[in-house]
């Protein structure tokens, strides 16, 4: 027997399809707003200013960095600054433009001393590292450099500048990659909570009840084929497009996303009537085929909403209207939780329940 | 001729104080203003709201805005200068310290935001001179202050192989962050500056700008003590009732705050420090800015018409501001005055194109500066800078010989240049 066909089982089934697809319009339009507002760099940049913050110096190292011509050429427009900055290219630059900072600068000129390297811009690093106040970041510096210094002690004279260098750039590079692992899982938990207001909002805006659904799709057998067969025709492709959206959502820009969502929501759109979906305001439960559009919006909100107003009681109406409403606001609360789990966690889910099926 | 702004900022929100708009808007407002705008899009909704509905203030703060939330301040200067068809131009950048008004600290630093300018002036070695922000809480004690302050000055800033500049030609004081001019933590600054001949230019617009809002701090400052001479301005603190509707958004305080603030920026605050280098081998040149604003310049011609703005200044003495600051003019003859921000006021054009002002000794000391981007707020650069240009070169006045020169000509080359001239000045 095939256990998928079991009505609560295909009821439970339908209702992840559709939560599945949902996670995936939410994703496609978190990503399209994200691609517009360049807000992976954003959020890149504000991270790396949060961390490079120097308070003792009065100095922040990463606006510094942003300003060099080596970053600054990478982003698209002033108020988009880039999503990526290589290790390789955060070690160069920095090294840089903390060498040859005007406070670096002043220190040098007071300090009076020869060059403490062949190489300028390695001596006017440790020059700098070792002139300006004790910080955090002057810290890791001063360790990033040390160390650089006793891996390469065992080099040769004539190599030994060009071993530091490298191995400073090793280090920082390798603190880089950390760093950037972390604002990874960072950016990822601001994209859950992102798509968990935007689930919600969609809820709203287009009335998608997760337990109006259930309770839709417990009635119609119909309407569970339906859903049923959308996915079994595609399940793979459907997996694969949420899977490359969460990698895009969390790391990477998608090409052509306008046209995909659009392409994405048509489908829906299709879907949602093919399988006569409680979805949306005021077009399916009016009372009067001739009421207006506002008595239309005004009837389907009282059958979504369970307002009651022929209890017989003033009170059991307020009571059942209440306790409808609330169901209601659950039901939505549900659909925005959906969606920040994301799609690729519901098709998993598909994928696990079907594979299982006879 | 090289024609010189005097006085223009680049500096962005994130040079600012974190909490800055909250000394403008109440907090809830200023917080969500802040992070709307941090796209282009939301600046843009929130440019187009506040056109509709703001009212004059709303209109101020979307374009105030617009530039404030720049990337860098390398963009709002390439933005200054495309609002100039005068290749001739050259602008000096003021940065400022504004780590202590109790608005929290700002993201890159006063020092980073030094750094960040001096990389524009790297690019751009003949077009932008630089200011450095004074303010006697930046170092321990008035010897630190004086010795980093000529360390910066005397670092050269490498531009080229070939070519290195003077960083800094000027510095920069505001007093309504929170402090006198004639705090003695500044005595060994101004000596330094006098010596090198380095002009400082203060802030002097009443009740406009930037100003301390932590009350208590407030009180406490107005017992510093005249480093200069005996003479006190401890004023008692101003406490006005607000009315509702600043009680409702929270700035019935701020309000307060702002109106003690002018104590520090009183015309009469600067006299003990210009009688103390009246009679020393250099003077001091101290550029008293804004003229006392246009408000100000407004009332003592009488062609102010609101009442509101009627009122005796809060200050040491009840006297208009405009009319202080051209008394100083007239008694110290190191003393300067620059018409920013109230040059958008047209109606204060014929006040400061008048021969009768122009054509005295006071008048070799007046400066053309815009303010720019504070006046973004009023109107566009571009603007204020032609009509006011416009109307300077219809005005001859008597030269040094037997030509005429034009206003333009006076308070934006020949004064400034005065101005400004010392060794670090090229």
């Amino acid at each position: 027997m095939n256990w998928t066909n079991i009505p609560f089982v295909a009821t439970a089934l339908s209702i992840v399809i559709c939560w599945a697809l949902f996670a995936m319009l939410c994703s496609f339009i978190n990503e399209g707003v994200a691609q517009a507002k360049a807000e992976r760099g954003r959020f890149l940049k504000m991270y790396l200013l949060q961390q490079l913050k120097d308070l003792p110096n009065g100095v922040n190292w990463a606006t510094l960095l942003y300003m060099h011509g080596a970053v600054d050429l990478l982003s698209r427009a002033p108020e988009k600054p880039t999503a990526e900055i290589s290790p390789s290219l955060f070690a160069q630059t920095i090294v840089e433009v903390v060498g040859k900072s005007q406070v670096a600068q002043m220190a040098r000129v007071q300090a009076g001393a020869a060059p403490l390297y062949k190489n300028m811009t390695l001596s006017d690093f440790k020059t700098a590292i070792h002139s300006l106040r004790h910080s955090d970041v002057m810290e890791y510096f001063k360790q990033a450099l040390n160390d650089a210094e006793i891996k390469s002690a065992a080099s040769a004279d004539s190599d030994r500048e060009a071993a530091i260098y490298n191995q400073l750039l090793s280090n920082l590079e390798k603190w880089y990659d950390e760093l950037m692992g972390r604002v990874s899982l960072w950016y990822k938990k601001q994209v859950r909570q992102r798509l968990l207001m935007l689930g919600i909002l969609l809820g709203v805006l287009l009335n998608i009840d997760s337990i109006q659904l259930f309770q839709f799709f417990n009635q119609s057998s119909t309407a569970r084929d339906v859903v049923t067969n959308f996915y079994l025709q595609q399940p793979a492709a459907l997996s694969n497009t949420a899977n490359r959206l969460q990698q895009a959502n969390d790391a990477g820009q998608t090409p052509g996303l306008r046209d995909s969502t659009i392409a994405f929501a048509l489908q829906l759109d299709s879907l949602s009537k093919a399988a006569e979906l409680p979805i949306g305001w005021g077009n399916r439960f009016q009372k009067n085929k001739s009421d207006g559009f506002w008595a239309r919006i005004g009837s389907d909100m009282e059958y979504t909403l369970g307002i009651v107003t022929d209890c017989g009681d003033w009170w059991c109406n307020v009571w059942k209207s209440t306790l409808h409403i609330l169901v209601k606001i659950l039901g939505i609360l549900i659909t925005g939780f959906v969606a920040s789990m994301g799609a690729p966690f519901w098709f998993e889910i598909l994928r696990k329940a079907y594979s299982t099926r006879k | 001729m090289k024609y010189y702004n005097i006085h223009s900022h680049t500096f962005t929100m994130n040079n600012a104080p974190r909490h800055f708009l909250r000394l403008y808007l109440p907090t809830f407002a200023a917080d969500a203003v802040d992070k709307i705008t941090n796209t282009q899009v939301g600046a843009g909704l929130v440019q187009s709201l506040l056109s509709r509905f703001g009212g004059d203030g709303g209109k101020k703060y979307a374009s105030f805005l617009r530039i404030g939330k720049s990337a860098s301040q390398l963009d709002v200067f390439e933005n200054l200068m495309a609002q100039y068809d005068d290749g001739d131009m050259r602008f000096i950048a003021l940065t400022m310290f504004m780590e202590k008004c109790g608005a929290g600290e700002s993201s890159s630093g006063f020092e980073g935001q030094l750094e960040e300018l001096l990389q524009v002036k790297k690019q751009y070695p003949e077009r932008l001179n630089i200011f450095l922000g004074v303010d006697p809480r930046w170092k321990s004690n008035g010897k630190e202050l004086q010795q980093t302050i000529a360390r910066y000055f005397d670092t050269q800033l490498r531009i080229s192989d070939t070519q290195s500049v003077y960083p800094f030609c000027g510095l920069k004081l505001y007093p309504s962050t929170g402090f006198f001019v004639y705090d003695k933590r500044l005595m060994e600054t101004f000596e330094w500056a006098a010596e090198n001949d380095v002009p400082v230019l203060s802030h002097c617009n009443y009740l406009g700008g930037i100003y301390n809002n932590i009350t208590s701090d407030i009180a406490a400052i107005m017992q510093t003590q005249n480093g200069f001479s005996n003479q006190t301005f401890n004023q008692g603190i101003i406490k006005k009732k607000s009315g509702v509707g600043n009680w409702l958004l929270g700035r019935g305080q701020a309000n307060n705050n702002k109106y003690n603030c002018s104590y520090f920026l009183d015309p009469q605050t600067y006299v003990p420090v210009f009688e103390y280098f009246k009679n020393k081998p250099k003077p001091l040149k101290i550029c008293l800015a804004h003229f006392g604003g246009n408000i100000q310049m407004r009332v003592s011609n009488n062609i102010e018409t609101r009442s509101s703005y009627q009122a005796p200044p809060f200050g040491s003495t009840p006297v208009n501001w405009f009319d202080q600051i051209k008394d100083i003019l007239k008694d110290y003859p190191a003393a300067y005055t620059d018409i920013s921000y109230a040059l958008f006021d047209q109606e204060i054009h014929k006040i400061i194109l008048d021969k009768g002002l122009l054509d005295t000794d006071a008048g070799n000391r007046i400066l053309f500066g815009t303010d720019y981007f504070m006046t973004e707020q009023e109107q566009p650069e571009k603007q204020t800078y032609h009509v006011f240009k416009k109307a300077a070169q219809a005005l001859a006045l008597p030269g040094s010989d037997a030509n005429t020169v034009s206003a333009w000509d006076k308070i934006a080359a020949m004064n400034p240049a005065t101005f400004l001239s010392s060794k670090y000045f090229s």
